[in-house]
């Protein structure tokens, strides 16, 4: 009986299984993380309208987002004049991946993994959160406290990637 | 058995840096939870917890947390050395956290965030994420 040893065939089945874990741990964080993003506001839109408002005297006309649903947003939190004036005019709309258009939400759809290539002997899986203000939300500024999403959920992911991991490994020792 | 959770790990930092009187002195706006106050004088500090999970097994409990301390400062040389001081105050060297062994208490990460004020000034943003690991009995 003899008993053989295949380093090319180990090292293809650990690489295949180290991707696929480093994978599924960046899509369990994005996905943790899109569930943790503060979001304050998200309400479908269908249409654009024209609204008219007086600017110091003057007349002007405005093309608008016209909501679906009822004028009466309902907010968790009260929005700032400047949050109203975002939902209102539609420069908080946003269309989702998927094709389906809300007003708000832009911080929690945009949050999404980058695989990782396989191959070795480095994985890198990145958890890219694109939209321009994202710091801002995850650091804070001086004017708002920090409100963290991604470093939670890369933290809560930590064990099931441990657990990954070991699986890779032996899944790789198997002759 | 009284478990505590990571409210006692705050107190101990802030108590770490407040034992350090030269330290603490140099820091005139104090040491804040999130944000300060309006008006509070530079530099001050601030910490955050950005994560906690906590982990269980048979015959205890680890809190795994992460922090973020930071230094404001108008001054990005000053904030740089208190952030470096902060550093040796905190890491390896944290106060006694009540009902809690720590195990390591370590830097993870940098953070510099400058931003400009409304009357065009830059405030330095300086500081680091610090992981606290504590084990609690069951």
């Amino acid at each position: 009986m003899t008993n053989t040893f295949s380093t090319a065939r180990f090292w293809s089945r650990f690489s295949a299984a180290v991707t696929a874990g480093i994978n599924a741990s960046a899509e369990e964080a994005a996905e943790l993380a899109r569930q943790r993003a503060p979001v304050r506001k998200v309400e479908p839109y269908v249409s654009t309208a024209r609204r008219t408002f007086r600017v110091s005297g003057e007349v002007r006309t405005q093309r608008l987002r016209e909501l679906s649903g009822p004028t009466q947003l309902k907010v968790p939190t009260p929005l700032t004049s400047r949050g109203r004036y975002e939902l209102r005019s539609g420069r908080a709309a946003f269309t989702r991946p998927g094709g389906r258009a809300t007003l708000g939400g832009r911080l929690r759809g945009e949050i999404h993994a980058v695989p990782s290539e396989s191959g070795g002997p480095v994985w890198v899986a990145k958890v890219v959160s694109p939209t321009p203000y994202a710091k801002y939300v995850e650091f804070g500024t001086r004017h708002a406290r920090s409100q963290p999403y991604l470093r939670p959920a890369l933290a809560q992911v930590r064990e099931s990637f441990r657990a990954r991991m070991k699986a890779a490994a032996r899944l790789g020792s198997v002759k | 058995m009284t478990r505590s959770t990571e409210a006692m790990i705050l107190r101990a930092l802030v108590q770490t840096v407040r034992a350090n009187t030269s330290l603490y002195s140099q820091l005139s706006g104090g040491i804040h939870e999130g944000n300060a106050p309006r008006g509070t004088a530079y530099p001050f500090a601030t910490i955050d917890l950005v994560a906690a999970p906590v982990l269980d097994d048979w015959t205890g409990r680890q809190i795994q947390s992460d922090w973020d301390v930071v230094v404001w400062h108008e001054q990005q040389v000053e904030a740089s050395n208190l952030d470096s001081a902060l550093m040796n105050v905190i890491e390896d060297n944290l106060a006694a956290v009540a009902g809690q062994d720590t195990l390591i208490t370590r830097r993870i990460a940098g953070i510099r965030l400058p931003e400009v004020t409304e009357e065009g000034k830059r405030l330095y943003r300086i500081g680091g994420t610090y992981r606290i690991w504590t084990d609690q009995p069951l």
